[in-house]
């Protein structure tokens, strides 16, 4: 007998469409038959009855007393039915595509908004040029293309497009929040991806948990995103990328030292900045890292804290502090503080603890032999060096392209040889204008 | 780029100066041939089966000088021939003279040539 016809079968199939109808009809109940009962108004001097039916609570700046939901939610927050009040409603006020009606409003953070859009955290413009310049699509890695224009349908194709469409495609602000499987799902999501935190506010009545805004970005938000390629979000924290056998083995089981996306670390000597305390915001700035508006196209062109910024001495810190609290443009770094005994020190943004800042070495530092290396090449022991990085195409097979989150021809994967830890290879740059006359040294990797 | 390893104590002299690693030449050892001429003995082959390749993975470059690799930002190059020997030299002497507190050291001038003192010339086989 067909199995579809047995007895077991149509019995569960009744129990399965009774239930299902049931919970359909409840739903429907639900969004039809609420009403708001309560009419708040904000501080902010709106009216909203959405807080008639929602308990969440958002942090302190953004509160549900303060601004209510329509704000940031958009939606019609005097229409007191679920349907009606949900049209036009966005979960996501931070998403890129949505900003400038929400985060980015006249009265909030209009300039913040407008700035984004240009960094590289948005454009990838350093990634997908250097790839097109590397496979030989482009005589040279600065040209302009950005992940805004390759979301656009229709945009033309190449080999190290796909490639960057299927493999690189998840680590930029554009890429919609829960957009992808997995642990991908909490990347992307414009302003959300990195002023997003945990919730550390009561739940509201029903235990609803709201996002909590911060400024305060944590660790593991940057992380998300920079653990691969230089890996410097693992080094930083002391993770090594180990191969993929996951030794060293723990009671006959594998390590369970396992990132989220199934790669095996192990703890080595960490940077001195974490270990004191830092994280990535007390060195990376506001303007470094949300941009000035202007378009880059390389990371080394929008960072502006170097070393020397803080180990300078007392005199440059004084001279940055001073700037600092002149407050007539965005400053350097805004974490300076006088501290005791005259001294010039960093606050920690996350631990709030004072770090004195010493000088570097004018002996050993600028000595006439070294003067042309950088910090990083004396001061960085070691750097995941990854060998034999090829990759595999096959065209006859399908992969997810990240960018338009649909199945295309064309599927990439990534191979090494081997990965190593160990002291950076050693090269030489040449001052921006291709000047050889005082060039640099610097680390090199293997790509 | 920064690897964000960042340590307060420096690396050492032989790090730099007597590691063909650091160099870009690959694992391997110096050896000197001469008052000043220096050769290079690499512990890894060329394997012949990885497409092709007729390079070892671990080189960016090799002793004359030639890049063999092509970096992904214009004016990033390995080490030349010059820069390379200029290095290397002075590896050669930090058995003896150890740090930038010692007068050899202190007195070093880019292009010095070493002095061939009784421990270099005894180091290289030039005498006995």
């Amino acid at each position: 007998m067909c199995p579809l016809l047995s007895p077991l079968f149509l019995v569960v199939l009744l129990i399965f469409l009774t239930t299902t109808f049931h919970s359909a009809l409840a739903a429907v109940s639900i969004t039809t038959s609420k009403k708001a009962t309560k009419v708040t108004k904000t501080l902010s001097g709106r009216i909203e009855m959405c807080l008639s039916c929602h308990h969440e609570r958002p942090d302190k700046a953004h509160g549900r007393d303060v601004l209510g939901c329509s704000v940031c939610h958009l939606g019609n927050p005097l229409a007191g039915t679920p349907f009606e009040a949900h049209k036009g409603m966005i979960l996501n006020p931070g998403d890129l595509r949505v900003a400038q009606k929400t985060c980015g409003q006249e009265g909030c953070h209009v300039e913040q908004v407008k700035d984004i859009k240009n960094t590289l955290m948005s454009t990838n413009r350093g990634i997908i040029s250097t790839l097109r310049y590397y496979w030989g699509e482009t005589d040279d890695n600065n040209h302009a293309l950005t992940v805004e224009d390759l979301i656009k349908p229709d945009h033309p194709q190449s080999l190290a497009l796909d490639y960057f469409r299927k493999l690189c495609g998840t680590c930029h602000l554009w890429l919609p929040r829960n957009s992808m499987p997995g642990f991908i799902a909490e990347k992307g999501g414009g302003c959300t991806a990195c002023h997003n935190k945990k919730p550390k506010v009561a739940p509201g009545k029903k235990g609803e948990r709201h996002p909590y805004i911060t400024r305060d970005i944590p660790m593991e938000n940057c992380v998300r995103c920079h653990n691969r390629s230089g890996r410097i979000g693992l080094s930083y924290q002391g993770l090594y990328e180990s191969e993929g056998y996951g030794t060293p083995y723990e009671d006959g089981e594998l390590s369970a030292q396992e990132l989220p996306d199934g790669r095996f670390v192990q703890k080595i000597q960490p940077d001195i900045h974490y270990e004191k305390g830092l994280v990535c915001i007390d060195c990376h700035s506001q303007k470094e890292l949300m941009g000035d508006g202007r378009q880059r196209a390389h990371f080394y062109q929008q960072v502006e804290v170097r070393c020397t910024t803080c180990h300078g001495g007392q005199q440059t810190l004084k001279k940055l502090l001073a700037y600092q609290e002149s407050k007539k443009k965005f400053p350097m770094l805004n974490n300076l503080v006088a501290a005791p005994g005259g001294t010039i020190a960093l606050k920690g943004k996350h631990d709030g603890k004072l770090h004195p800042l010493k000088p570097f070495s004018e002996a050993k530092c600028r000595n006439q032999q070294h003067e042309n290396l950088s910090c990083q090449a004396c001061h960085s022991p070691w750097v995941p060096q990854c060998y034999g990085c090829h990759v595999r195409y096959q065209r006859g097979e399908k992969q997810l392209d990240k960018l338009s989150l649909k199945e295309t021809f064309g599927n990439w994967k990534e191979f090494r040889s081997y990965m190593r830890f160990e002291s950076p290879v050693l090269g030489v740059l040449k001052d921006e204008k291709g000047h050889e006359a005082s060039p640099e040294v610097v680390i090199l990797v293997p790509g | 780029m920064d690897p964000h390893s960042t340590s307060s104590g420096a690396r050492q002299c032989l790090d730099c100066h007597a590691n063909p690693k650091t160099l870009g030449l690959g694992y391997g050892s110096f050896y000197q041939e001469g008052a000043n001429s220096w050769g290079f003995e690499p512990s890894c082959w060329v394997n012949k089966d990885l497409f092709g390749q007729k390079r070892r993975l671990d080189a960016f470059v090799d002793t004359e000088g030639n890049p063999l690799v092509h970096l992904g930002r214009p004016g990033l190059r390995p080490f030349n021939k010059r820069e390379l020997g200029r290095i290397v030299k002075v590896g050669f002497c930090l058995p003896c003279h150890k740090n930038m507190e010692d007068p050899v050291m202190k007195s070093w001038k880019k292009d010095t040539q070493p002095t061939p003192c009784t421990a270099y010339r005894k180091l290289t086989g030039m005498e006995d």
